[in-house]
């Protein structure tokens, strides 16, 4: 209990330093949450608190990284090769559109991204990271696709709490009012998720996704099905999160939608790199 | 990583919250179950002393189809707008999304063997009130060895697309001991077999359980992995 206390109180300083050194750009959040750690002094509770929400800090800090790497990447589905020797780079601060036609292997390279399929040869680095050695580092994958990985017959309160709660985030439901202010999940947010509309889905299926502030956002196709408006409110979140320092790939066969907000752009054929990587 | 037995009661909350809103799987295996005693009653009951070695099998072999269905059932709520995906992707143990859904397969079992029993008894005139100790103690530790490797494989059937064939291909041939352990034992319970004459039954269940168990733990990462 001592140990706790010591910790959650010299905690918070140590964890400031750590990013100051790595210089993120994530550090105003930082501090902003450092100083509600140290916050008032009072009771247990918000000792355990505070505790429980450097550790989530230290975690981050440890398993940080500021690009994502792929080499070599060879994925066999039978006699079927679906990716052949592709490298790329995603760096933070950028958001990495890869583009292709149907069965040019975008989304096998984005399953391999999301730790959900192992590549047949090759690697994934996470920074300095192997993510298959380091099974804590799906905590700062944040995935979108098409679908929207809700559960249908909860709300979409009910699934932002669960998500929040597998996640272990401090303070659920501050996290949620954040979220909820965020994306104007507004009253149907109470309803529901088979009851919502293709834009309502997408909202609360941003939420979902961005709630743990991921260092990697993969996004799959994320722009079928949706109106204009839809596709705007998708580009402003992409650019927040760019701002933000996220390292973001966005697989896509909508060009239009690259061009609108990709940093770069790789274009894959038969499952190779077709191009080198060129600006948007 | 969250720990195992918080996250796995985390999901398990999760799996309840949505039986109980929606009540599908314990109303539709219900009634599958009831409609398979009462077709197998029409035409198997001819007399009480027949109706004694029939009703194991009648009752084991509802067991199994509504546990199927209900399995089948529980893993495509997975794969309904892919939430699988974001599951495997959350950092908590794989274990615990197994153990979740076992756990609460073998609620959702337990409810309608509940019920099941009951119509066994009316049916095939059994007196359950003589054999209800032992039967539920078989009841339960044959549904449990049932859900632990139903669900372990069943979960493949969110990744295959020949579900219905993975089930009847895999989950069957795998579940086979417990079921057949369940039925023999119920079998000699009903002709008058004591206690203690079962615990061999019942030893051989409890450690089928136990294996099935480890192994859906240890199995279910790598069987979901790619």
């Amino acid at each position: 209990m001592a140990e706790d206390a010591a910790r959650a109180d010299a905690g918070p300083i140590l964890a400031v330093t750590a990013l100051l050194e790595r210089g993120t750009k994530e550090i105003e959040v930082r501090l902003h949450v450092e100083a509600r750690t140290i916050g008032p002094p009072n009771p247990r509770r918000k000792e355990r608190s505070a505790a429980a929400e450097t550790d989530v800090i230290w975690r981050r800090v440890a398993l940080d990284f500021d690009r994502v790497q792929t080499r070599d990447l060879v994925k066999l589905y039978g006699s079927t090769r679906a990716l052949a020797s592709v490298g790329i780079e995603l760096p933070a601060g950028r958001i990495t559109a890869i583009e292709g036609a149907n069965g040019s292997g975008k989304s096998t390279l984005l399953q391999i991204l999301a730790l959900q399929a192992r590549p047949t040869r090759g690697e994934v680095r996470f920074g300095a990271h192997d993510p298959v050695r380091v099974p804590e580092l799906r905590a700062t994958i944040g995935l979108l696709a098409h679908a929207a990985l809700l559960y249908p017959d909860l709300t979409a309160i009910e699934n932002l709490e669960l998500s929040a709660k597998l996640y272990a985030l401090p303070d659920v439901p501050r996290t949620i009012a954040g979220m909820r202010e965020r994306f104007e999940l507004g009253a149907f947010a109470e309803r529901q998720v088979r009851t919502y509309s293709r834009g309502q889905l997408q909202r609360v299926a941003l939420a979902r996704a961005l709630m743990h502030t991921p260092r990697l956002l993969l996004l799959d196709e994320p722009s079928t099905g949706l109106d204009v408006r839809g596709v705007e409110r998708l580009i402003t979140v992409m650019k927040e999160e760019r701002a933000r320092g996220a390292i973001i790939a966005l697989v896509t066969h909508d060009t239009s939608l690259a061009e609108a907000c990709a940093d770069a752009r790789i274009q894959l054929v038969s499952g190779r790199v077709a191009a080198p990587e060129r600006a948007a | 990583m969250t720990g195992l037995a918080s996250s796995t009661l985390l999901l398990l909350r999760k799996e309840l919250q949505i039986e109980l809103r929606t009540r599908e799987i314990v109303v539709t295996t219900g009634l599958f179950a009831t409609l398979i005693a009462v077709l197998a009653s029409l035409s198997f009951y001819v007399d009480p002393d027949s109706a004694l070695r029939v009703a194991p099998g009648v009752l084991w072999t509802a067991i199994a189809f509504a546990g199927v269905l209900a399995m089948g059932r529980s893993w495509s709520r997975e794969r309904e707008h892919d939430v699988i995906r974001a599951l495997l992707l959350a950092p908590v143990p794989r274990a615990a999304i197994y153990l979740s859904k076992a756990i609460a397969s073998c609620v959702f079992l337990f409810i309608v063997e509940l019920v099941l029993l009951v119509e066994i008894a009316v049916l095939y005139n059994i007196a359950l009130g003589a054999v209800l100790g032992p039967l539920l103690a078989l009841v339960g530790l044959g549904t449990i060895g049932f859900c632990a490797a139903g669900t372990l494989f069943s979960a493949l059937s969110v990744k295959s697309r020949a579900r219905e064939m993975m089930l009847a291909v895999v989950v069957f041939p795998v579940v086979t001991p417990a079921l057949l352990c369940g039925v023999v034992g119920t079998r000699e319970l009903f002709l008058g077999a004591t206690f203690s004459e079962l615990t061999g039954w019942l030893a051989l269940l409890g450690a089928f359980d136990l294996a099935l168990l480890a192994a859906g733990i240890v199995l279910f990462d790598p069987l979901m992995a790619d």
